[in-house]
């Protein structure tokens, strides 16, 4: 494919520069020029005009011989359940709801894939929406190593050859789901905020936010198989359990898994609330309208009282007043809660990229400007100091 | 003894990278000499030097055993901060945008060259990229990067992660290391996958959202990663990929020496053939995703600004808040 410009109707208007995310259009001789900057994006054609930017098909473009063959011996939804410790992460539910949905509009069954842990955590993922669990209850899986995840992911996807595998897009997920897509040449889309099935073709459209959030893309994996997805946690809804549902309990034998690295021990950050921040509920964040690290103590009251979490700002944790666990935002963590109470944060685009697809955003600011209150649903302006030991003490009052 | 390892562990300092290991003996022997002189006017007997002799130098094999060659894999992005959408036309605006060096690999550049001051070898810096990744490049010999590639081909445009990473294994394949880096993610995709999958093509383990580095000694490495809910410890025999977050490090601010470094690097550039990748594997022609289409966001439109005093203020949201089926304790 090669996008090109029609010298004849390009009228050297400009509108196409601007355009481009990758700044791959120049003007040359009057006319638009497309350099090598050029990804493929297709941004550009919907802005000329002119319509003098054309999509230019290769040879090679041409339906490969056989692949509606290949794609339809791929069948049935796959949901990676991720286990921690052998409890299994809130977010394998959500994929099964998901999962369910995707595999009704498919006509075809969903699986889930559970490697460690006992029958009886296979067992609630069938109450849980899935047909069959593929089990693996080798002892190597009770700590988290890449290569034997990998390996036995990817030997499953090849012997039983689902059409779509859907995986958490945790620490977890987001590390070791890449080596599969590698091994098996497919398409692997990451942090998915949205899955739909395209009517007319059955495949798999992947909707994630890119550029900290600004924009969002529909991603296809149109010709190779499976259809990969990492999800964000909390975005998919699940439904509901039934103790009830039949299913199939697969278990599965593991063979030659070998591991380079080695999980020595397992940290754990002290503090009273959830530290997962991704599958909270209720984060109450701060930022450098805290002031200072007691600042974060009184948040951490208010996050014991509301059984939530505590966020920052990455300005929080570059004053040093909270780990770099806690920060959201670009270059922390993205989370999803219920409700996110921003507490003293201005509200920086990078910060927003971290927490702007919650629920609801309760901002807490002095400032009547700052930028947070445009993402806000409920906006308080006051001061942190005052506001947040009346919410504490409201709230005690009311449980008296 | 410590006091032996503290000059010792100097002593390699000013060895720099610059091929100590065919000097390191000659050097050794010369530094060793100078201490027995020293010790000599102490009037002190020579034979019993001979033991911290042999540690001496068994001191200088075990560093120079441990010395490591690191490749910085890093990528210019567009200052996302900075991109924003035309919700009308749905296209980018990106006017102006700057593009700079992916954040999280500057921290993967920073923790490589910390290495590399404690144990000496070489760090070498790739991108793959656009003819004008090269001011990227410039920018890590600034920062102190030995050596900078381009990986750059007309053919490479339009790369999805797949495409991406199977490029910079056969990049990396004839090259010779002992650790990778890689930033966490680039933040104009935010994927986060191409680290590991360089990881698989290559055959060699990885650990991602490394936080710390513990211990690097003979073949192996120890770090801290960031999980969920707190951190693993994790060992890895060498070589290893890493990908890191930014709490690992603080990375450096280019030097004035760097800076003349920069302006004088003659960038290697290397294309498709120079690499000896497959065409149907690099670029569009390779990726197995595509993108279909871009859009907006949407912008929640259901703000509400609560009025009133503090006191008021604060009713009015836990009013709010109980009204949604949110579970408030």
């Amino acid at each position: 494919m090669l996008i090109t410009i029609n010298a004849e109707k390009c009228t050297g208007c400009r509108e196409c520069i601007e355009s481009c995310p990758y700044t791959s259009i120049e003007i040359k001789g009057g006319k638009a020029f497309i350099n090598e900057y050029c990804q493929f994006c297709r941004t550009c054609l919907s802005v000329c005009p002119e319509g003098a930017i054309v999509e230019i098909a290769e040879e090679g473009d041409k339906q490969k011989a056989g692949l509606s063959e290949y794609l339809a011996s791929y069948r049935g939804v796959w949901v990676f359940a991720e286990q921690r410790d052998g409890r299994i992460a809130s977010v394998a539910y959500e994929l099964l709801g998901a999962g369910r949905r995707l595999a009704g509009d498919l006509k075809t069954d969903l699986a889930a894939v559970l490697f460690g842990a006992d029958e009886a955590a296979a067992g609630e993922l069938i109450s849980w929406g899935a047909d069959k669990v593929y089990h693996c209850g080798d002892p190597i899986f009770e700590k988290f190593n890449d290569e034997p995840y990998a390996q036995m992911l990817t030997k499953l996807i090849k012997d039983y050859k689902p059409a779509i595998v859907l995986a958490g897009a945790t620490p977890l997920g987001r590390s070791f789901i890449p080596r599969v897509a590698a091994r098996l040449k497919t398409g692997l889309t990451a942090d998915c905020t949205a899955l739909e099935i395209d009517k007319k073709t059955g495949h798999l459209l992947q909707i994630r936010p890119a550029f900290g959030g600004n924009i969002m893309a529909t991603i296809l994996c149109p010709e190779n198989r499976p259809q990969i997805a990492t999800v964000r946690p909390r975005v998919m809804k699940r439904i509901e359990a039934d103790p009830g549902r039949k299913g199939e309990i697969i278990p599965v034998s593991s063979a030659n898994l070998t591991s380079r690295t080695k999980v020595i021990e397992t940290l754990k950050e002290n503090s009273e609330c959830r530290l997962n921040l991704q599958e909270a509920e209720i984060i109450v964040s701060g930022g450098r309208g805290m002031s200072n690290a007691k600042g974060f103590g009184m948040l951490e009251e208010l996050a014991v009282l509301l059984g939530g979490s505590v966020g920052a700002s990455r300005a929080a944790v570059d004053e040093g007043w909270i780990p770099y666990i806690h920060q959201v935002g670009q270059t922390g963590k993205t989370v999803c809660p219920k409700v996110y109470i921003a507490c003293g944060i201005s509200g920086a685009i990078q910060h927003l990229a971290g927490m702007q697809s919650s629920d609801i955003i309760v901002a807490i600011n002095k400032n009547p400007e700052a930028p947070i209150f445009n993402a806000a649903t409920y906006g308080i302006v006051g001061d942190v100091n005052e506001v947040i030991p009346l919410l504490i003490k409201k709230l005690k009052e009311e449980r008296q | 003894m410590s006091g032996i390892m503290q000059w010792q562990w100097s002593y390699l300092k000013v060895q720099g990278n610059k091929g100590y290991n065919d000097k390191l003996n000659i050097k050794n022997q010369r530094a060793i000499d100078s201490r027995q002189k020293a010790v000599n006017s102490e009037q002190r007997d020579l034979e019993s030097l001979l033991p911290t002799a042999c540690c001496l130098l068994f001191i200088a094999c075990y560093f120079q055993e441990v010395a490591v060659n690191i490749i910085v894999c890093i990528k210019q992005v567009p200052d996302t901060a900075e991109v924003r959408i035309n919700p009308e036309t749905n296209t980018l605006v990106r006017e102006g945008v700057p593009s700079i060096i992916n954040p999280y690999d500057l921290h993967a550049l920073e923790a490589a060259l910390q290495i590399r001051e404690q144990t000496g070898g070489k760090v070498t810096v790739i991108t793959m990229g656009p003819p004008q990744a090269e001011n990227a490049l410039r920018e890590a010999v600034s920062m102190g990067a030995d050596e900078v590639r381009l990986i750059s081909d007309r053919a490479f445009a339009g790369a999805d992660t797949w495409a991406t990473s199977y490029t910079l294994y056969k990049a990396i394949e004839k090259m010779d290391y002992d650790i990778i880096f890689c930033g966490k993610q680039a933040i104009d995709g935010d994927t986060a996958q191409v680290g590991p999958e360089v990881a698989e093509f290559l055959n060699i383990p990885h650990i991602a959202y490394v936080r710390r580095i513990d211990e690097l000694a003979a073949g192996m490495i120890r770090v801290q990663r960031l999980m969920d809910d707190g951190y693993d410890v994790v060992e890895a025999s060498l070589p290893v990929l890493l990908t890191v977050v930014k709490e690992i490090n603080t990375p450096r601010f280019p030097s004035l020496k760097g800076k003349m470094a920069a302006k004088k690097t003659v960038i290697t550039r290397m294309d498709m053939s120079a690499i000896g990748a497959e065409e149907e594997n690099v670029g569009l022609k390779g990726s197995p995703t595509q993108v279909l289409n871009i859009f907006a966001p949407q912008v929640k439109s259901d703000r509400k600004m609560l009025q009133g005093s503090t006191e008021e203020q604060v009713a009015a949201l836990i009013k709010e808040l109980r009204g949604l089926k949110c579970s408030l304790q």
